[in-house]
């Protein structure tokens, strides 16, 4: 059925098509955790080459 | 006459090794960039029997061209409000994120405040929360400020990644404009707002075009806010229009919807085309040699 959604589609079609905009913020925000820890390892690349400069 | 033989055989030896060394190691790699440009020219341009033609080879056109597409676009669809509407935002949220990115990204790139460090980070880390996390709320504020249904509403929502998009590249492109020619233009009585208006941004001309470029491609590409945020057919802009409108039920007008999106990149090309060469010479002309 759903199977093949993504987040992004899944909180649209939820959220907005379905007008249940808790639920589709709720699983946007799933999304949150995992960027974070992209967001970490990102900043401590972008800082280490901040101190060659 | 022996030497001179040798000479022209290795003149001719310089011209021809880039061939194999650059130009043919490169062909593959630009075959693949532009057949998806290439097949949507000659999907767009096709009768539709032959597209539909299972048996008809779909790489070129054989049974003549055709550009009942592109009038299918004009008369069916109000595809021209579309374009005008890409553009108006596009343009619009450009001037915008590029003036706010300009004041954000001077002072992180030159003064040590408390906190210019943090505020650095923080930018850069508002850049990297997608748009699919965020069009759920900015519904919630966009409905506040009274603006869903306006082009308005784009306007103001595509800079929340534009502005921090264009800080961060203008930071960078700041950070290498050397400090000292500003220092100059300080002793001989500059002030800092001077300073910045008519030393640095001259000096850092190439990057402010590059980032308008980016931000411009960016808005013009959008999809998602100006999917949620506008509903009416003729607001749309072009990359959610020729989608919802050319695709009906499980129908797709296929030679529509190339032709649509030919049109569609033909702005970006332009763009590109007329301020490349401002670009790159302003890239290798360097302030101080």
């Amino acid at each position: 059925m759903n199977m093949t959604h993504l987040f992004a589609t899944y909180s649209f079609a939820l959220g907005l098509q379905g007008g249940q905009i808790g639920q589709g913020a709720a699983v946007s925000l799933f999304l949150f955790p995992i960027l974070l820890a992209v967001v970490f390892v990102q900043l401590r690349l972008v800082r280490k080459a901040a101190l060659y400069e | 006459m022996n030497s001179s033989n040798r000479k022209t055989r290795a003149r001719w030896a310089r011209k021809i090794r880039p061939l194999f060394t650059v130009y043919l190691p490169l062909l593959p790699y630009v075959l693949f960039a532009l057949f998806p440009l290439y097949f949507m020219l000659v999907t767009s341009l096709k009768s539709n029997a032959e597209l539909y033609d299972v048996n008809a080879v779909p790489f070129w056109i054989s049974r003549g061209l055709t550009g009942d597409h592109y009038a299918l676009l004009s008369t069916d669809t109000p595809f021209w409000s579309w374009f005008a509407n890409s553009l108006i935002v596009s343009v619009a949220s450009t001037v915008i994120s590029v003036i706010l990115g300009v004041l954000a990204a001077y002072p992180l790139a030159r003064l040590r405040f408390a906190g210019s460090a943090s505020f650095g980070i923080a930018i850069f880390v508002t850049y990297l929360v997608p748009p699919s996390l965020l069009f759920l709320p900015l519904t919630t504020v966009v409905n506040w400020l009274g603006l869903s249904d306006t082009l308005w509403a784009l306007i103001v929502v595509y800079p929340t990644f534009l502005v921090p998009f264009c800080t961060w590249l203008l930071m960078g492109y700041f950070r290498t404009v050397p400090k000292e020619i500003e220092e100059c233009a300080m002793l001989d009585g500059c002030s800092r707002l001077q300073s910045m208006l008519r030393i640095m941004l001259p000096a850092a001309v190439p990057g402010v075009i590059c980032a308008a470029l980016f931000a411009f491609t960016l808005s013009w590409n959008e999809f998602l806010y100006s999917l949620v945020f506008v509903s009416p057919a003729e607001l749309k802009t072009m990359t959610v229009g020729v989608f919802s409108e050319l695709i009906r039920g499980d129908i797709y007008y296929w030679g529509a919807l190339m032709a649509g999106a030919t049109i569609g990149s033909l702005p970006i090309v332009v763009a590109y085309v007329f301020f490349l060469d401002y670009y790159v010479s302003g890239l290798t002309s360097g302030a101080i040699k």
